[in-house]
């Protein structure tokens, strides 16, 4: 007597096997699913265009998201975070979204967000690691650095105003002083401003941005093209009063690039 | 079921039978499954494999379960290099491999040629993914630009 291993058969859909040039789309889907769940979801996008049957495949990773995210594949996760920075994983990570214009590009960084960076255009030529690890909450006289590499590879940048972005809801202790903000390559002059990280204090009430975010701006950082490296500090500091303060949590930074044109 | 010494016979789709230890053969959930389920020293019909993958499958599986079971004696480092030579197959032999380890649902095989695939694929431009895998690109040119608008992200860094 013999056992059928009948569903095989059914399982391998197209069939023969073992013979001439197999395409890759001619894998069972699962088999697919896992292949693309070991790239990256930049390679998930690629793979999206080489054929219709391949990006259905890309599409139909579903499996393979946390069912408490409601994205239909990761691809689909991932171009979202694109689009739309958020915190996830409570805060400790923050997508940044690059958006161009004709003749503004911004960049958000999210803090401890280093990976997402990397690959992102030119920017990835000009920003490396972001802060020190995890430090959403500034602290008292705890500068954040931000690493620079070349600067050179963008052409015709002079100006780079620099904003920040907080949770304004969560603030307190920051209604009645100025922070006083500083940006600059660490061991110069940079420029130096204030303000009131509060969004009912100070001279008028501020927007809030589309996230729910309050933008402060940090001051601009000018290189005239002779800065090739070295790192560039921001920082907030309140050390003059000694009233109690907190909830201030860093949603991330962003930088507006001039082009000249 | 049955000592560790145990055989299974096995029939591939080119009619080649393979007797092989229990130990190495249930490796196979699905192998597992058709012995556990069926008679006693009846031969297991493997119709989708030949018999060179299934020899070669056969391999991996006994390496592995030597190695699980310290008959073997050889460091995780060792055990990682065979298994990279082992995928430095051609790309038809691969992909028998990871048919064949889907049907037969051996869990560590399949990682293992679908990881293989998957750095085939990564970095490359759709035209080089097409190349290397002989696919052919059937997409209309207006449906081609929606999803490479849909996807201009991914396409920036390389200039695609």
């Amino acid at each position: 007597m013999k056992t059928e291993v009948s569903e095989m058969e059914e399982r391998k859909g197209k069939g023969e096997v073992m013979s001439g040039t197999l395409d890759l789309s001619a894998l069972p889907l699962d088999c697919i699913t896992l292949i693309i769940s070991f790239t990256s979801p930049r390679d998930a996008c690629r793979l999206s265009l080489v054929s219709t049957a391949l990006n259905s495949a890309t599409e139909s990773d579903a499996a393979l998201i946390p069912s408490s995210l409601s994205f239909s594949s990761k691809k689909q996760l991932y171009l979202s975070l694109c689009e739309n920075p958020l915190l996830i994983e409570a805060g400790r990570k923050i997508h940044q979204k690059e958006r161009e214009r004709k003749k503004r590009a911004t960049k958000r960084i999210g803090i401890d967000e280093t990976e997402f960076l990397a690959g992102q255009s030119e920017w990835e030529e000009m920003l490396h690691a972001v802060t020190q690890g995890p430090h959403h909450y500034m602290e008292c006289g705890h500068p954040m650095v931000l690493e620079m590499g070349a600067l050179n590879p963008m052409p015709g940048l002079t100006r780079l105003p620099l904003f920040f972005e907080i949770q304004a809801n969560k603030v307190y202790g920051f209604d009645y002083y100025p922070v006083k903000l500083s940006v600059g390559v660490v061991g110069t002059e940079g420029s130096k401003r204030s303000a009131y990280l509060q969004r009912e204090k100070g001279r008028r009430r501020r927007p809030l941005n589309d996230t729910g975010g309050l933008e402060v701006e940090m001051g601009e950082f000018f290189n005239e093209g002779c800065v090739d490296d070295g790192e560039l500090e921001m920082s907030a500091l309140e050390i003059e009063y000694l009233n109690q303060k907190g909830g201030l949590i860093l949603q991330g930074i962003e930088i507006r690039a001039i082009t000249r044109n | 079921m049955g000592s560790t010494s145990t055989k299974i016979k096995l029939r591939t789709s080119d009619q080649k039978v393979f007797e092989v230890e229990e130990a190495v053969a249930v490796q196979s959930q699905t192998i597992k499954y058709f012995y556990e389920n069926g008679c006693p020293g009846s031969v297991i019909h493997v119709h989708s494999v030949s018999g060179d993958i299934l020899s070669k499958i056969l391999d991996y599986c006994k390496k592995h379960v030597n190695s699980a079971a310290g008959k073997e004696d050889i460091s995780p480092e060792e055990l990682y290099e065979w298994d990279a030579n082992f995928v430095k197959v051609d790309q038809n032999t691969l992909f028998d491999l990871i048919l064949a380890a889907n049907c037969l649902k051996i869990e560590s095989l399949l990682d293992l040629t679908c990881q293989t695939v998957a750095n085939m694929i990564k970095g490359k431009r759709p035209k080089e993914i097409r190349t290397t895998f002989n696919i052919k690109n059937d997409y209309t040119p207006e449906a081609e630009e929606a999803v490479r608008r849909e996807n201009k992200w991914a396409f920036d860094m390389l200039g695609v």
